[in-house]
């Protein structure tokens, strides 16, 4: 296997004022195309920092993130915008969808930044919707939608450009526990149907037992690594 | 376009902040364009009453005036009489008078006791009548023995005299000379000051205005534009719009009144505007902080943002050219319940469109720096 995603030494300390905190500790990492691969820990123990310096979303201090075999650190502002667009999908806990907009058009946003024809855009929600379960709730907005429906929006619209990568922090943190099952196997499905590489931040267990590899990290360093 | 729609969509979210905003803009601009159409008014005085009416002003070149009440201007056209058959024998000439203005002095008696200061104003009659030189009841023609006068409601009260009766006027209090008024004008939009209109050749006797055949300007209803400047080369030919633009730029008082109220107006409209989008924008910073992570460029979210503010601003800004056209009549009818006379207001159709402009400039102007402040959002951050 290729790999797809590299953190090389990467560290994260924030300012906070007076004191400096160090989320990150000189953390190095590979993850290969088409892997599963979940990132546990405590509150606090630097696994969401990982996960959004793996996203682009946040700079490290330093080391660097490789994606593709190309290094994040020495792209634009617009080129990481690009990267993000194109090879990266977000899940939020908090599902984060627009509430202006339904869920066909929260997951037809990114496919109009790319440039994407009305028609290509069309098919492409209607597949997406029909792949997470939602095929008939695209005219419903965020509110008439269940927590469960609204992850699985959310999945669709990481989904929407066909990234290689899906990037989830806690994506079933606020859904019940049978919700949750639903969305790890929706995940799980996603990693084998479409051989996306799947990082997942979580507390569920369920996650840890389901993917192939489980990363631990305790006060931003790596302790443990789980095949 | 889509960035439009956003901005739509999120206008419509918050409706009672959007329709807050949108009173407060419109407001701001109603006071804009009242305030600048007041000035506009002062500035014409009852030469706006008119605007309609009237297709062109000929007028010398070096005078900004085109109200025959207020003009007093030295500088004068010549040979008007001649000019005038000369233009009206164009068909597409409906009708045109020079008009002659000056301050008169006026009595009820002859014997030379308390005349009263007026303004004198002379018109050929029957080609073109419209007020104030309002000239109905005249003998047709410029005769320059007739001694009639049509005088206003002003001067009307102001003299104690009425339709039948002798009215005396002159250039000096010594000189006056015995005119039958003929019709008085009962239009309160017209008695913003004291007026008499006399027969052109009259007024230009008394007040050594013939040698020449001097007038002030010529009004012209109907012909074109190329038409009057052959007749007056050296003169300055304005169209109806023309004539209020010229009106501003011409007086630097006006231009000045002008400039300071639309600058304040403008400098509100921008602090309602962009408090709102500040307010907008920190409302929705996790949105736009989400919309920055799933890769939509800060150019994108940046378009949002200006489309929310300019389209605030746009209908804010219609919706005040509206309020403004209400407001004309209210104030024009407290002004008449008042004083009993009607505040002069030129509101030309170009003063609504330039009200909405300048909101619509607010809204872009305002709807940067909320802009700007996307580019900061991160999802980290807010998460943190």
């Amino acid at each position: 296997m290729c790999e797809l995603i590299e953190a090389i030494k990467l560290s994260k300390i924030y300012n906070l004022g007076e004191t400096y905190v160090h989320a990150l500790r000189e953390v190095n990492l590979s993850i290969a195309r088409g892997e599963f691969v979940a990132i546990i820990g405590h509150s606090g123990s630097g696994k969401s920092t990982l996960l959004h310096l793996i996203g682009c979303i946040e700079q490290p201090t330093t080391g660097s993130v490789v994606i593709g075999g190309k290094d994040t650190g020495k792209m634009s502002q617009r080129a990481l915008s690009k990267l993000r667009l194109h090879k990266i999908g977000f899940v939020f806990q908090h599902f984060y969808l627009l509430p202006a907009l339904t869920a066909y058009e929260n997951i037809e946003l990114p496919m109009r930044e790319a440039g994407l024809r009305r028609r290509e855009r069309k098919d492409r929600v209607h597949g997406l919707l029909s792949a997470v379960g939602l095929t008939d709730r695209g005219r419903h907005y965020p509110y008439q939608l269940s927590g469960g429906e609204q992850q699985r929006v959310a999945i669709a619209r990481a989904l929407a450009n066909d990234p290689p990568i899906i990037l989830a922090d806690e994506p079933t943190g606020e859904l019940d526990t049978r919700t949750g099952t639903g969305i790890v196997d929706l995940l799980v499905a996603i990693n084998q149907k479409y051989n996306k590489t799947i990082v997942v931040v979580s507390h569920d267990p369920e996650i840890a037992q389901r993917a192939e590899r489980t990363i631990e990290i305790r006060d931003g360093v790596v302790v443990d690594v789980l095949y | 376009m889509y960035s439009t729609k956003i901005a739509l969509l999120n206008l419509g979210r918050r409706r009672s902040r959007t329709a807050f905003t949108l009173l407060a803009i419109a407001v701001a601009i109603a006071m804009t364009v009242l305030m600048t159409s007041a000035g506009l008014g002062l500035k014409e005085g009852s030469s706006a009453m008119y605007a309609q009416e009237v297709d062109y002003w000929i007028v010398p070149s070096g005078s900004g005036v085109t109200d025959p009440i207020t003009n007093s201007e030295q500088t004068m056209l010549g040979r008007v009489h001649q000019s005038v058959e000369r233009i009206i024998e164009n068909p597409d000439v409906n009708g045109a008078s020079p008009v002659l203005n000056r301050v008169l002095y006026a009595s009820d008696c002859g014997d030379g006791e308390g005349p009263k200061a007026i303004i004198g104003i002379g018109v050929i009659p029957g080609s073109i009548d419209v007020p104030p030189v309002s000239s109905e009841g005249f003998t047709p023609g410029d005769p320059d023995d007739t001694h009639e006068a049509v005088v206003n409601e002003k001067t009307a009260r102001l003299l104690g005299v009425h339709t039948g009766d002798v009215i005396y006027a002159g250039e000096s209090q010594t000189s006056l000379q015995p005119f039958t008024i003929v019709n008085v004008v009962a239009m309160p939009e017209y008695s913003l000051s004291p007026v008499i209109v006399l027969h052109l050749s009259e007024l230009q006797n008394i007040t050594g205005n013939r040698e020449g055949d001097r007038a002030n300007q010529i009004i012209v209803s109907g012909g074109t534009k190329d038409f009057l400047k052959s007749i007056y080369p050296d003169a300055i030919v304005l169209s109806n719009t023309e004539s209020t633009a010229y009106s501003i730029i011409s007086d630097k008082k006006i231009l000045a009144t002008t400039i300071a109220v639309v600058s304040v107006s403008i400098l509100i409209c921008i602090l309602f505007i962009s408090t709102t989008m500040i307010m907008s924008v920190n409302e929705k910073q996790r949105e736009f902080a989400v919309m920055r992570a799933i890769g939509i460029s800060d150019a994108t979210i940046a378009r949002i943002v200006l489309s929310e503010s300019i389209l605030l601003s746009l209908i804010g800004g219609i919706a005040g050219a509206f309020l403004s056209i209400g407001g004309r009549a209210i104030l024009s009818d407290i002004g008449y319940r008042l004083y009993e006379t009607r505040i002069p207001m030129v509101m030309p159709t170009l003063l609504l469109i330039a009200g909405i402009g300048v909101a619509v400039a607010a809204g872009a102007v305002s709807g940067i720096f909320p802009a700007i402040t996307c580019r900061r959002l991160d999802i980290t951050r807010l998460e943190r």
